[in-house]
């Protein structure tokens, strides 16, 4: 496990837990689970400000921002121009030009625009962005988003928010093989066994918010799933055994003590 | 004879129109909206201001202003 750092557009991370910001109960709860994760890139949102009580926001200084990697999403966007002008407010209100990608037309599923996003994608590439563009799990698209230049790829595990685990598994395969970016599940995980699973897979990293922030300890769910995601990795490296059709004795075949066989009935 | 009088100017503002005062700035509107101009990003039509480097570019008729900030998310 010496040097399994995994590389973002250049930039080394000795975590391949990502965490996201929303959901938890208050700042003192999401400033420990981010802690006890060890995640190095944490995601947050860009809003317009309330113009009738605009008040104070306590994100910006609920954390030390300077030990993470500030990952702005586009949460809300619909279309790819949304998305671009999002990403170029996140860069002015962040400083940070990594962005990641959502063009989500779809409420009730969240599900992602796959043209869209190729679209926000290349044009925010040109624009120097750092581009993690999240997307459904389809080969096709993810290389094509290589070749545009983007940094990741970030496969959906099922829908946002939604706890419902590795579903697309066979799909993710599909964009694993191959691909010359880190791929990052993304979206949908419950339980820290379904993070293990994704980096046994060979995903690089995964991308976790309601999973952490809904749990009943976020803090302790935010270790396991560092824990989880840590097993998976190991596992991978590792090199898993060979499937068999039929069992296979794990104590010697030889000198086994035997009486006399049973008969058997005729 | 109302049908003579210039029609009130506006301006857009995160999505809701608002009559634009003459003189008014984009820091100046960030100021009267109680904002930390260091807290807040933004955009002017395609023109897109960071954080502590809001200007006073003058607001004209028309002009769609966005003012955001970082929000929790995943």
């Amino acid at each position: 496990m010496h040097n399994d750092s995994l590389t973002i557009a250049g930039k080394p991370f000795s975590s391949r837990l990502m965490l996201g910001t929303g959901k938890y109960p208050d700042f003192s709860v999401m400033r420990e689970a981010i802690e006890a994760s060890g995640a190095e890139i944490v995601t947050v949102s860009i809003r317009r400000v309330e113009l009738k009580s605009a008040g104070h926001d306590g994100l910006l200084d609920a954390l030390d921002w300077d030990r993470y990697q500030l990952l702005p999403n586009t949460a809300g966007c619909r279309t790819a121009a949304e998305a671009v002008r999002v990403a170029k407010l996140a860069r002015a209100t962040t400083g940070t030009n990594w962005v990641k990608l959502e063009v989500i037309p779809d409420a009730r599923y969240l599900l992602p625009d796959s043209t869209g996003t190729l679209r926000a994608a290349e044009e925010l590439v040109d624009e120097g962005f750092t581009v993690l563009p999240y997307v459904q799990p389809d080969a096709v698209l993810a290389r094509q988003l290589e070749a545009a230049g983007c940094a990741t790829v970030m496969p959906l595990a099922s829908p946002i928010g939604s706890g419902r685990g590795l579903q697309n598994s066979a799909l993710i395969a599909t964009v694993l093989d191959g691909a010359r970016v880190p791929i990052v599940v993304d979206a949908g995980l419950g339980v820290p066994s379904e993070a293990a699973a994704a980096l046994e897979m060979g995903a690089d990293a995964v991308l976790v918010n309601t999973a952490v922030a809904e749990a009943r300890d976020p803090v302790a769910m935010a270790q396991a799933f560092a824990l989880g995601v840590r097993a998976g990795r190991m596992a991978y490296l590792a090199g898993r055994m060979q499937v068999r059709a039929t069992s296979s004795p794990s104590s010697p075949e030889m000198g086994v003590v035997r009486l006399p066989d049973p008969e058997v009935p005729t | 004879m109302t049908d003579n009088l210039p029609p009130q100017a506006t301006f857009t503002l995160n999505g809701e129109a608002y009559p634009l005062t003459p003189g008014l700035t984009l820091l100046a509107l960030v100021h009267s909206l109680e904002l930390d101009p260091a807290r807040v990003a933004a955009a002017v039509n395609d023109d897109f201001y960071a954080a502590g480097q809001l200007s006073d570019r003058p607001l004209c008729p028309g002009d769609v202003v966005d003012v955001v900030r970082m929000m929790v998310g995943g």
